[in-house]
């Protein structure tokens, strides 16, 4: 999970198409020049385990370094809420909170936490310490890249992630196989870059809730 | 003649017998906490860790494929592959959780830990799978499916949709800190196999086989580009074992060569150093037989020490070879040489056996081989070197140069200043660095090179540094009693949490079944099982496939067939995966029941956590953990060995001489030489190990012997030039071949071993020289005049 919440770190990328580096290293460099992005997202899981997928609506606000907003579900079955190194993972229905800290480290020890650890990096060469790049194709407006994580534990779970973006443009859409053969794919639409976000978007009011500090 | 046959014949009929029976039974035991002393807790608890949870038969081989985690895949694939192909070589090759690929295993694993769960968390369970209930349990599952952030929680809910996992509370098996794999490292450039032999080795040499069958089918099946290594309890047992094999046969034939070599240089006759070399060897051989036929194992330090008996047994040689000169009957040879010889031996075989009384097992094997060889080295040389040197050593018709220059004057005057001097500046480094400090970590009593060790380092760096852990040992009688400790055990590690002494830790309460409930949830679960159909059916209904059911269907197939039968006793996992999981931190097959959890103490709390848990039956061990109870008892109690050595020694003495004047000198001499040894060992930096610290001991039972022969000497009348030019020839001999025996050991594979052998032969040295340049002028000065 925390290899494919990664690439959302990604998705909002816009970039011209470098003519000498691959294009999945061209769209990668160009993400240090997002300040803000607001998405929506739908998320299909298509698990062995179910006969039919499933599809959630999200949404995502982000304003960088270090401030971020996920929902998801509609209305949200679960936030993600992130201030400096304070990371709010929150279920409205159940009225409950739990609080993280993302350390100096960047040790994370909940899986939304490496969502919340945004930006993961601004360099390919970050972004190749995270994933080998197995093939590339570019097709028009679509270019696609295979890749697989380098961390051990979500290589054993992972077969392969495919990334669907446009070239000099956002992510369009990101899709992990694990090994049992089960698919999740994240589509994303009404991408806007840098536009101004308030900063009310990311408090949360936990009156009433159970918050307790997550392990 | 026939009478004087019979005590030959009964001699060496004895020796038969001792060797036959004796040299079959010995045993090596490679283990560094049989060095130590009993009767300290830190000490015991680390032996328990061992011996339960030591893995003799499992070996650790890493795999290292420096940025390429694909190298390393591949790697463990093709090196699994081999292991497996080769039926004989291993009964299991582990190279991934078992969790994730015995679906038997893990499914039973689970349904027996929930067997152990309370009571009503099992009829809450059961509860909420009741037919209005269980739609939402599903749902639940299905919210966590679409909308969890956490991948391994998402594929739980799909394939656990009821929830059974969430009954056993995982989470609460570890406290704090990130997890780790015993597999693979975050990058997957690091991986690790477990190979598991089945059976434990039958001895060191099986060990070392089986090692080296698994490097060679390892190696083989390696790819180019990585690196492997192999660790664990056998790999350990297997590179100690036969590096101590080695120490005992290059100290023991090093020794008996440089012996040669000396007593050709002097005599320059070959049948003398022929048989002298047999006797010694008959002496050597018998009492390793002797040692084989009492109770235990040999050591390191008993092995080691081979080459000490044969070092000392050989003055006794050099001084009948002496005394034989122009002697024609063994008994004239045995009077004139007897009483040397006799209270020398004497006095160091009390000393060596005084070390009986240590608590070290190591030391009390050194004591006992040490005095069993000399004893045996004296008798032999008493019975047959005396016998056949009888009438066949001729008077030197004029003394030789090497004598010629201890006889003259200007030499020793010269040598007397020399040694004063040495003996001065040794004292000076002493006042002016202190005394040498004490070296208490482990490793300093291991092997000097140990493959093994490099391979559990980087393996440490690489997994995580499990040496930061304490490992938390709980015993008990009985399942029920140990189930309480561990559950005292979680009350207490929470308050030490609380109170900031404990960083992370691992209870391994859950692992340890609890019988009763086993019994009191069996027939509820197995009930449950009986409502497959109906939770297969709702199920089915709310979007789930067949395969999300598997792991529910295999947990009602194992309560309704332990239901089946129920067991009398407390219930324990039968697959072999389930074993596995359960087996690293539980050992419940013996009288005596274990388990085993791991706590880190907070950055500077180590001291107050351990004073808080390590109480009774619950115990705190690491290597570390030794130091500082055997910085405590170690000197004292060889500060007491030391006195009781002195005071055996005085009363020898006083009763060889009769005078207080050579008690005192004696003593002198023993203290000058530790005070010039401590002096060396200061201005050189080397320090006291465990290991180590029976120098003093060793040069008070072996450094007696050159005092006790001067001074015999000179009271019988011997001028201060014929006692140099005879007497400091064969005591050269004789520390000759000591200091040999002793740096023969400074090559030893065992470190401890090695200081231990540098430091006696510096001693010993020390002692030759003192005794033979400064001893008589110091005798004449406090008036000792000839007794005849």
């Amino acid at each position: 999970m925390r290899i494919i919440t990664a690439l959302l770190s990604f998705a909002f990328a816009s970039s011209a198409l470098a003519a000498d580096a691959s294009p999945v290293r061209a769209w990668v460099e160009k993400q240090s020049a997002i300040r803000s992005v607001t998405a929506d997202f739908t998320q299909t899981r298509a698990l062995r385990a179910l006969k039919s997928p499933v599809a959630t609506p999200g949404k995502i606000w982000f304003v960088a370094p270090d401030r971020l907003r996920i929902e998801i579900g509609q209305p949200a079955k679960t936030i993600v809420v992130r201030k400096g190194a304070s990371v709010l993972v929150i279920q409205p229905g159940k009225k409950k909170a739990e609080r993280f800290t993302v350390d100096a480290q960047g040790m994370r020890q909940h899986p939304a936490l490496a969502l919340a650890d945004l930006p993961f990096g601004d360099s390919y060469a970050e972004f190749q310490k995270k994933f080998e790049v197995k093939e590339e194709s570019v097709n028009g407006d679509q270019a696609s890249a295979v890749l697989l994580p380098r961390d051990a534990e979500a290589r054993s779970m992972i077969e392969q992630l495919t990334l669907n973006y446009t070239p000099g443009g956002p992510l369009r859409s990101f899709e992990a196989v694990t090994r049992d053969g089960s698919r999740m794919r994240n589509e994303f639409s009404a991408v806007v870059h840098n536009a101004k976000i308030e900063r009310a978007v990311f408090e949360y009011d936990l009156t009433g809730y159970e918050v307790t500090d997550g392990k | 003649m026939a009478n004087k046959r019979w005590p030959h014949l009964a001699g060496w009929l004895a020796i038969a017998l001792i060797c036959t029976f004796g040299l079959g039974r010995i045993s090596f035991d490679v283990q560094l906490l049989s060095l130590l002393p009993g009767g300290i807790r830190q000490v015991e608890s680390l032996k328990l860790f061992l011996a339960h949870f030591g893995r003799p038969a499992e070996l650790v081989l890493t795999i290292e494929a420096p940025g390429d985690a694909a190298l390393a895949t591949q790697s463990v694939e093709k090196i699994t592959a081999a292991l497996r192909a080769d039926r004989t070589l291993a009964e299991r090759v582990v190279d991934q959780p078992p969790w994730q690929t015995s679906g038997a295993g893990s499914s039973e694993f689970l349904a027996w830990m929930l067997l152990s769960q309370p009571p009503e968390k099992i009829r809450a369970l059961a509860a909420d799978l009741a037919p209005e209930r269980a739609q939402a349990r599903l749902d639940d599952s299905l919210e966590k499916i679409s909308s969890g952030l956490d991948a391994q929680e998402v594929a739980l809910a799909g394939y656990d949709p009821f929830g059974f996992t969430s009954a056993l509370n995982i989470k609460t098996l570890g406290a704090g800190g990130a997890p780790r794999s015993e597999f693979s490292s975050a990058d997957g450039t690091f991986r690790v196999i477990y190979v598991d032999r089945g059976a434990r080795p039958n001895g060191y040499r099986e060990a070392a086989a089986w090692v080296d069958r698994v490097k060679t089918a390892a190696r083989a099946a390696a790819p180019p580009g990585v690196a492997l290594g192999f660790t664990g309890e056998p790999a350990f047992v297997a590179e100690i074992a036969s590096g101590m094999e080695g120490d005992m046969h290059g100290s023991a034939i090093g020794t008996l060569a440089i012996v040669a070599l000396i007593y050709f240089l002097c005599h320059r006759r070959f049948m003398p150093l022929l048989v002298l070399n047999g006797v010694l060897g008959l002496g050597f051989v018998t009492s390793l037989a002797l040692a084989g036929l009492l109770p235990g194992q040999l050591t390191a330090v008993g092995v080691g020490f081979a080459a000490i008996m044969i070092g000392l047994a050989v003055d006794y040689g050099f001084l009948l070879h002496e005394e034989a000169r122009g002697v024609r009957t063994v008994g004239e040879l045995r009077a004139k040489a007897g009483k040397s010889i006799f209270w020398a031996a004497l006095t160091t075989v009390s000393a060596f056996l005084t070390l009986l009384f240590s608590s070290m097992p190591g030391l009390r094997q050194l004591g006992l081989l040490v005095g069993l060889g000399v004893a045996c080295g004296a008798i032999f040389m008493m019975w047959l070197y005396a016998a056949y040197l009888a009438g066949r050593v001729e008077p030197l018709e004029k003394p030789r140069a090497f004598q010629q220059l201890l006889i003259s004057e200007k030499t020793a005057r010269l040598m007397s200043w020399l040694t004063a001097l040495c003996c001065l500046a040794a004292l000076a480094g002493l006042v002016w660095r202190g005394l040498p400090g004490l070296n208490s970590e482990s490793s300093a009593l291991g092997p000097r090179h140990c493959e093994a060790q490099i391979a559990l380092e980087k393996l440490a760096a690489r997994l995580g540094d499990e040496r930061l852990f304490l490992n938390i040992i709980v015993r008990a009688d009985g399942d029920a009693a140990m189930l309480e400790r561990l559950r005292q055990l979680d009350a207490d590690l929470a308050k030490a949490r609380a109170d900031g002494l404990v960083a992370e830790s691992l209870n391994p309460v859950a692992l340890w079944p609890d019988g009763v409930r086993q019994k009191a949830n069996l027939p509820s679960l197995a009930a449950l099982a009986a409502e497959l159909p109906r939770l297969q059916s709702t199920a089915s209904a709310a979007g789930f496939t067949d395969d999300a059911l598997a792991l529910t269907n295999a947990l009602f197939a194992h309560w309704q067939r332990w239901a089946a039968a129920p067991p009398t006793q407390t219930l324990w996992p039968a697959d072999t995966a389930a074993r596995w999981m359960a087996e690293r931190a539980v050992s419940h097959l013996g009288d005596e029941k274990l388990a085993i959890g791991m706590v880190r103490p907070a950055e500077g709390r180590r001291v107050e956590l351990v004073e808080r848990l390590d109480r009774g039956d619950t115990r705190l061990a690491a290597w570390r953990l030794l130091g500082e109870p055997l910085r405590e008892k170690l000197p004292r109690e060889f500060g007491r060995i030391i006195v009781a050595l002195l005071v055996v020694i005085a009363v020898l003495t006083a009763l060889a001489f009769r005078s207080w004047r050579e008690v005192v000198l004696i003593i002198a001499v023993l203290a000058l030489v530790f005070a010039t040894l401590l002096g060396a060992m200061s201005l050189f930096g080397w320090q006291w190990n465990y290991f180590n610290l029976a120098v003093p001991l060793l040069l008070l039972g072996t450094g007696v012997d050159y005092s006790i022969h001067i001074l015999i000497a000179l009271r019988r009348g011997d001028s201060l030039a014929e006692v140099r030019g005879k007497l400091g020839q064969v005591i050269f001999l004789c520390a000759g071949s000591t200091v040999a025996g002793f740096g023969s050991l400074a090559w030893a594979s065992n470190l401890g071993l090695a200081s231990l052998g540098k430091l006696c032969a510096f001693g010993i040295g020390m002692d030759a020289v003192i005794s033979v340049f400064l001893l008589p002028i110091a005798w004449r000065a406090i008036g000792g005049r000839p007794t005849r």
